[in-house]
């Protein structure tokens, strides 16, 4: 039997909607994943966890103030423990600056101290915020200050 | 095949999209970020640095950390004089007036740093892609020069780049939004970015815009809404400890960022905390700042800067010759225009026109260059251009509710199917009636449609299973299709141009149903409450009637005044969801005791079902309303 070229049309009209179809179904599963992905998963608990590193920022600040012999000090440095445990489980923990040379790829300089006999220009003197790698990628920068 | 990419060469930071798939992506650069910083640094072991790492070592090597080159690309010496006092390190002339940067000895052309952003742009690109970059469309503010143009082109050639053209950034901005489509359209695009205030008017006609006007502020930024914060707080801690926070740098850097953060969350919150513990110190131990900062606080502190954007939107719409009842369409650009202070001037001065902000403000400039560099390069022509249903779609349901069937901005075509049930015991008909809009009633939305399905054979209510699909093709043709799941009886509605609503229309429907959130919701609950208390009565009804005279007497007639009661609420459509709540915990709490007295009669026949969602496992939502 011979098709005729309306049979075709036809034919074609009906494929090509299928072909919308599947693309307006990636289109609408892309936006899904996509709010998805913007919800949940890694990048949600990057944000977490650097809300969180400000408190332990805190925590170290009241730390640094505290004297062993008052009360609760010993308390707050196993909270503190705690706290630095479980972010460990996670894969988050911080690195050392102090006397390593600056280097921008993980510190971020926030000022300058002069370079004596100790400390050579270029090293980094004091650590202001500590930095902190998650699975050993860049999680936060230091904060630091540098000899120059 | 090299890729093209859309590159938005900012005075702060630069982003670069690419089209993906026919639609536009943007890029992640090394550093996990979207933005780049638009500097550049020359270390003293040599090194040249850009972006992120550059602007983290800037404090140290100040002199040699260049940034806003932009300010300085394709002008003269002698025009840049105010520039360079904001600036640290050493411009100097060079031949013929030109602008150079002197660092360590050696002179630097501004497009020679701006090739340094553009390059780690493609490179970055390039990695993101795996495959080369070669060819990039760049944007430029809409008021610059021949000059500044070609020296940014160069910029381009200079990183290795084919440029493919030049656009404007409010003429990107409008391609981000599809407005080249339009027929013929007069736009306003404000631009707050981070540093910079631009504003723009464009005309649109086949595909081609036309800049009328530009006018700005080339010193006004989301940067100055942030140092009110500083100051505010750093005068506010001087008062209470008599101790200047601006004073110290690392206390300036803390309050820096805290104020950056405050901003952004009072652009979501009314009221935010801000909190820096052991902020400094001095004889009598660490001290603390701890405040909590109100959007109108926040507003009051920065009114005068919101005032200052609106010289400049009269200014373009004066020198265009225009006034604001011109103006078809407006366009935020700029992570500034998040603020609610900002977006409430913008709507103020276009008496209340309402500006398109879907595309993400920082963003939104790269999107329009890499659709038109992927116009350019010939990758968008054959992408087929998918709609979405601008309102949602469904019917009516039980009660007057509506129930959604094809949320709005779903991309068609798309089918969805689900099943109903009836709300009366023998109804042999269901009245479908269509609905589009956003409001929780059926009342507040739009009818496009209804028919009616018969012939239903007669059973007890919820039993019937009705499948019902909306089904709508790519040119936006929705058909509604009933079908008695036993029967195979069906009955169709189709609907042209469902999706065919002018803006303002779907603008004015989904602000209706935002406004009316709260009310609606309670509607809602009030209608679920009754239609909830209805089918418990009918449960127990129909239990008293199976147990006949086995039924307790006083626990009989204790059901059937509750079961009145909970009529003469329905039929006056009570809105008492407290009262009806009880009512329908009291009642089950009967049917649990009629349902045991009868758990020894081997006649029952139908577990009792205890609330709206029960029924059959693939029988959704509601019932339909009575049929007739």
């Amino acid at each position: 039997m011979e098709r005729t070229i309306e049979d075709v049309e036809q034919d074609l009209k009906t494929e090509h909607g299928l072909y919308l179809r599947a693309l307006a179904d990636f289109d609408n599963y892309r936006r899904r994943v996509d709010r998805e992905r913007s919800h949940s998963g890694r990048e949600a608990l990057r944000g977490f966890i650097l809300s969180l590193l400000d408190v332990v920022d805190d925590l170290e600040r009241l730390l640094k103030f505290a004297e062993d012999d008052k009360p609760f000090v010993k308390e707050v440095r196993l909270v503190h423990r705690k706290l630095m445990d479980l972010l460990e489980k996670v894969g988050v923990r911080p690195f050392e600056s102090v006397g390593k040379p600056f280097d921008p790829s993980l510190h971020e300089a926030v000022a300058t101290a002069p370079a004596d006999e100790r400390i050579q220009e270029g090293l980094v003197v004091q650590e202001v915020r500590r930095g902190y790698l998650w699975d050993n990628d860049l999680l936060r920068t230091a904060h630091v200050v540098v000899a120059v | 095949m090299a890729k093209s990419v859309g590159i938005d060469l900012g005075t702060t930071n630069s982003v670069v999209a690419v089209m993906e798939g026919g639609k536009p992506t943007v890029i992640v650069n090394s550093e996990g970020s979207r933005l780049t910083p638009s500097v550049v640094a020359f270390t003293r072991t040599g090194e040249r640095l850009v972006g992120q790492l550059a602007k983290r070592q800037a404090v140290l090597n100040a002199e040699n950390t260049i940034y806003s080159a932009k300010r300085f690309i394709g002008r003269r010496y002698s025009e840049v004089q105010e520039e360079i006092k904001n600036v640290p390190f050493k411009v100097v002339a060079g031949e013929n007036d030109a602008v150079r940067f002197e660092i360590m000895g050696k002179l630097y052309a501004p497009e020679e740093i701006s090739a340094l952003v553009l390059r780690k742009l493609a490179d970055d690109a390039t990695k993101y892609l795996g495959e080369k970059v070669t060819d990039a469309v760049i944007t430029v503010p809409a008021y610059f020069n021949d000059a500044q143009r070609q020296a940014t082109k160069d910029a381009g050639k200079i990183a290795g780049l084919n440029v493919l053209r030049i656009i404007n950034e409010p003429t990107a901005a409008a391609l981000a939004y599809g407005l080249d489509k339009k027929k013929n359209e007069t736009i306003l695009v404000f631009d707050l970015g981070g540093g910079t205030f631009d504003v723009s008017i464009l005309d649109v006609g086949d595909g081609v815009f036309e800049v009328k006007s530009t006018s700005g502020d080339t010193h006004l930024g989301g940067d100055d809404f942030d140092k009110r914060i500083v100051d505010w707080l750093a005068e506010e801690f001087q008062r209470e400890n008599g101790i200047d926070l601006r004073k110290d740098r690392q206390a300036l850097q803390r309050l820096t960022e805290a104020a950056e953060k405050a901003k952004i969350e009072l652009s979501s919150m009314m009221e935010t905390h801000i909190s820096l513990p052991f902020i400094t110190a001095d004889a009598t131990g660490p001290k603390h700042l701890d405040k909590n900062l109100s959007r109108a606080k926040f507003d009051q502190l920065t009114h005068d800067l919101v005032d200052r954007c609106v010289g400049p939107v009269k200014q373009a719409l004066s020198d265009a010759k225009l006034t604001e009842d011109d103006i078809d369409e407006i366009i935020l650009v700029g992570g500034a225009t998040r603020m609610p202070s900002i977006q409430a001037l913008v709507r103020r001065l276009m008496k209340g026109k309402e500006p398109n902000q879907s595309v993400n403000p920082d963003e939104v400039v790269a999107i329009g260059a890499a659709i038109q560099a992927g116009v350019l390069a010939g990758e968008v022509k054959d992408v087929v251009l998918l709609d979405v249903t601008p309102l949602s779609l469904g019917l009516e349901t039980l009660g007057g509710v509506m129930t959604k069937i094809v949320e709005r901005n779903t991309t068609v075509p798309v089918r969805r199917t689900e099943v109903f049930s009836t709300a009366d015991d023998n109804q042999t008909a269901v009245d479908v009636h269509v609905l589009q809009g956003e409001r929780e009633l059926a009342r507040d939305n739009r009818t496009i449609g209804h028919f009616r399905l018969e012939g239903i054979r007669p059973a007890p209510r919820g039993a019937p299973q009705i499948e019902v699909t909306f089904d709508i093709d790519a040119n936006g043709i929705l058909t509604v299709t009933a079908k008695d799941r036993d029967t195979g009886k069906e009955q169709k509605i189709t609907i042209s141009g469902s999706t065919q609503l002018s803006k303002e229309e779907v603008d004015r429907m989904v602000r209706d149903a935002q406004t009316h959130a709260e009310e609606d919701r309670r509607h809602r609950e009030e209608v679920e409450a009754r239609n909830n208390a209805d089918a418990m009565a009918h449960q127990v009804e129909k239990q008293l009637r199976e147990l006949g005279d086995r039924a307790p007497a006083n626990e009989k007639a204790r059901a059937e005044q509750m079961i009145n009661q909970v009529r003469e609420l329905v039929r006056t459509q009570s809105t008492d969801i407290a009262q009806l709540k009880q009512l329908t915990g009291d009642l089950q709490q009967i049917l649990y005791g009629l349902t045991s007295a009868a758990a020894s009669q081997p006649q029952q026949t139908e577990q009792a079902r205890q609330d709206d969602s029960g029924g059959p496992d693939d029988v959704v939502d509601a019932d339909f309303k009575k049929a007739g």
